[in-house]
């Protein structure tokens, strides 16, 4: 091999009116490859595991299963199962999968790592991080939830020690560091010389240029080449998370400051807005990478451009400004009396609905992309399309929560956990699922062990995820609260717990079967890539 | 179920079996667009529509927010004809009174050790209002209530080992 090549996608020569880099380096190309099978691996065993604590919750509520100890033992057992399910799932797993497969799309789109140094931090500090989560909860009893709700790890009732919420603190931090990395990564990566040499416009510029400016703005963001449409909401999400994982990273060391000294404490009200200023852009954290793949892999299937204009572009840009100022839509339901809490809900509202513009604007875009194209079916194109299938109805539900007035029913309700598991699992878990399936040829040099076992586990998790979905859902809309291990006699609410267990094993043996097909493709022999077959 | 939540279940219904269906009707589409070997898309007129498409999206949040103002909690407070406060703490709520006449109340909630909810359920199991209640402060949720008889709270926010015991209660006479 010499050391720049053609291509290494295999559309049909001259067929390729796409983003791809013209020309990828050899080097870059094993050594990103290499880094991304590592997210990959990593974050998929997550998965394995934080699925597992899910079926355990689920089944305890069922009554199914118990666990060890007294009454209050299981209960706290189980809240620190959730714990480290929620963080596991959501952060472990899909955050960190796309992490890696964004590391992936750039340098395909001609955007290569400049330093590996961010990256391999990000992959250390979450590796790292997840452990000291699972030793933790699993080990240490740490039972605050994800959000660790201020001060409620300090007041845990002799259940956990101040040093579990020591460790607890620390490894989320650790996790918090490893997001900032790998932003760091991606903004040195996009302000490279990819789009622009370096002599003809400064890093700002060439910032500019990666959110697509050059096309609202073309005689000032002069480029060489035309900004890919996946960099806009991955520069966007750089840029967010960046500025966004720093309140909630202030809180964990101010909470650690209080485990080392405890007659320091903070303002209840402030660490919870310090949570969730970085508790709603790192839902973009999964779902921005995700718009971007699917940039990346429709219009490769539909075999055209993407049918994108100048107000995507502008779309893009008014969502990394609301994205840092929308966190107050999870405090809806925090107005004490004579606080200015009240007031900064009310202006969250407004700026959470104009963030609906690069979901529409992308949905419309991707939409008219795909109509009447001789588009290509495939595993990954199966599970693309669901994904976006569940953005649409998983997003519908996300505008109701933003409204305050449906708020004042939805919020902390059932409804809330079936619309985010819908949204992380039927969504961005779905697309998760099609760039694995999409990435495979390239990625591990071999041909996909079964086409019939992706079938399968792409019926079973439509099937099985929106039955299991909706139980929560018409849970939450009866009016059950979320983060009850075990839900009260009396409001009729436990016959849909029951109902969802059924639905929680299909989608649970679906994504083994999923997972089983791809170790399996990773044992095959290597280099047996059919010919004539469409890679990505 | 809650009219409101009776109203949100029917409009996400409604809203997501069209929005479906047309992605459905994308999907279908690449069917014709497989036995005509992928003909162009009329690629200009989408280019035309995508800043219709985002007036349409903006108008539509926009009715939103403006015809869901009158539902803010904080905005709309009837006056109260009566005053409940109530104690959250790890894993109770202690209510004073705990009868009160049906009518306009306003519950003074507090908490002295984390952060709870007050969530409120009339004498049918329906879910009424809530409210957060941070330490430190007194959240007020005004509210009326018509039903008579013994009304519940649940807990609406996570606290500990023992919030699905945390349950209270107070009854409404006429
Ligand atoms: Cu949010
Ligand atoms: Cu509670």
């Amino acid at each position: 091999m010499t050391a720049t090549h053609e291509h290494i996608s295999v559309m049909p020569a001259g067929t390729l009116p796409y983003d791809d880099a013209p020309v990828l380096n050899a080097a870059d190309v094993a050594r990103t490859e290499a880094l991304t099978r590592r997210f990959w691996w990593t974050s998929t065993l997550f998965l394995v595991i934080a699925g597992l604590l899910g079926l355990i919750l689920r089944s305890y509520q069922a009554e199914i299963i118990s666990l060890p100890g007294n009454q209050t033992d299981q209960a706290n057992l189980w809240y620190a199962l959730m714990t480290a399910h929620g963080l596991g799932a959501f952060v472990a797993w899909a955050a960190f999968f796309l992490m890696g497969s964004m590391l992936w799309l750039l340098m395909r789109l001609g955007f290569p790592l400049r330093t590996y140094v961010f990256a391999e931090l990000s992959y250390w500090t979450m590796v790292l991080g997840t452990l000291g989560i699972v030793i933790s909860t699993l080990l240490m009893r740490f039972a605050g939830s994800w959000v660790a709700l201020y001060p409620l790890p300090f007041h845990s009732q002799g259940r956990w020690t101040s040093a579990a919420t020591g460790v607890f603190s620390a490894s989320v931090l650790l996790a918090g560091v490893s997001i900032i990395t790998w932003c760091v990564a991606l903004i040195i990566s996009v302000t490279g010389p990819a789009i622009s040499g370096e002599q003809k416009t400064g890093w700002f510029g060439r910032l500019g240029l990666a959110l697509g400016f050059g096309y609202l703005w073309p005689s000032r963001f002069k480029a060489d080449r035309e900004v890919p449409y996946p960099i806009i909401p991955i520069t966007v999400i750089g840029i967010n998370m960046f500025f966004m994982t720093l309140p909630f990273a202030l809180l964990l060391v101010l909470m650690l400051v209080q485990v080392f000294d405890s007659s320091f404490s903070t303002d209840p009200q402030l660490a919870k807005n310090l949570l969730w200023a970085f508790g709603h852009p790192v839902v973009y954290l999964l779902l921005f990478p995700v718009v971007a793949a699917l940039y990346y892999f429709i219009p490769r299937y539909a075999k055209r451009p993407l049918v994108f204009g100048k107000v995507v572009v502008l779309a893009w840009t008014i969502g990394l400004l609301a994205n840092m100022f929308l966190w107050a839509h999870h405090m809806y339901m925090d107005y004490p009396d004579g606080s200015a809490q009240s007031f900064l809900n009310m202006t969250h509202e407004p700026i959470t609905f104009a963030i609906t513009l690069p979901s529409a604007l992308s949905l419309f875009g991707l939409a008219c992309t795909m109509w009447r194209s001789d588009f290509e079916w495939s595993p990954g194109s199966l599970f693309m399309i669901a994904g976006i299938v569940g953005w649409l109805s998983a997003g519908f539900q996300g505008v109701l929560n933003a409204t305050i007035q449906f708020n004042v029913v939805l919020h902390n309700t059932l409804w809330v956990v079936g619309h985010f598991h819908h949204m992380a699992l039927l969504a961005m878990g779905m697309v998760i699922f099609g760039i694995f399936y999409a990435g495979v040829p390239t990625l591990l040099k071999r041909e996909l062990y079964s086409e019939k076992l992706a079938k399968i586990h792409f019926w079973g998790m439509l099937i099985g995820g929106y039955g299991w979905v909706i139980c929560w859902l018409g849970q939450g809309l009866d009016g059950a609260p979320r983060r009850w291990d075990l839900l009260p006699d009396g409001f009729g609410w436990q016959i849909w717990t029951e109902l969802s267990i059924p639905f929680m094993i299909v989608l649970a043996l679906s994504i083994l079967t999923g997972l089983y097909n791809i170790v399996r493709t990773a044992m095959s022999s290597p280099w047996r890539v059919k010919e004539g077959v469409t890679r990505v | 179920m809650n009219g409101t939540l009776f109203f949100i279940t029917i409009l996400y219904s409604i809203v997501t079996v069209i929005g479906v269906a047309v992605y459905f009707v994308v999907i279908a589409s690449t069917k014709r667009g497989r036995r005509e070997g992928g003909g162009e898309a009329p690629i200009a007129s989408m280019h035309r529509a995508e800043p219709w498409w985002a007036v349409f999206a903006l108008v539509v949040v926009t009715v939103l927010f403006f015809g869901t103002l009158a539902g803010v909690p904080w905005l709309n407070r009837a006056k109260a004809d009566a005053t409940v406060n109530v104690k959250a703490l790890q894993f109770v709520f202690v209510m004073q009174p705990a009868t009160v006449k049906a009518g306009n109340v306003d519950f003074k909630v507090t908490s002295d050790d984390v952060s709870h909810g007050f969530g409120l359920f009339d004498p049918d199991g329906k879910m009424v209002s809530q409210i957060q209640v941070v330490p430190g402060v007194t959240s007020t949720l005004s509210t009326k209530l018509t039903k008579t008889g013994k009304y519940k709270i649940l807990c609406f926010e996570y606290c500990g080992v023992g919030h699905a015991q945390m349950i209270g209660q107070f009854e409404v006479t006429k």
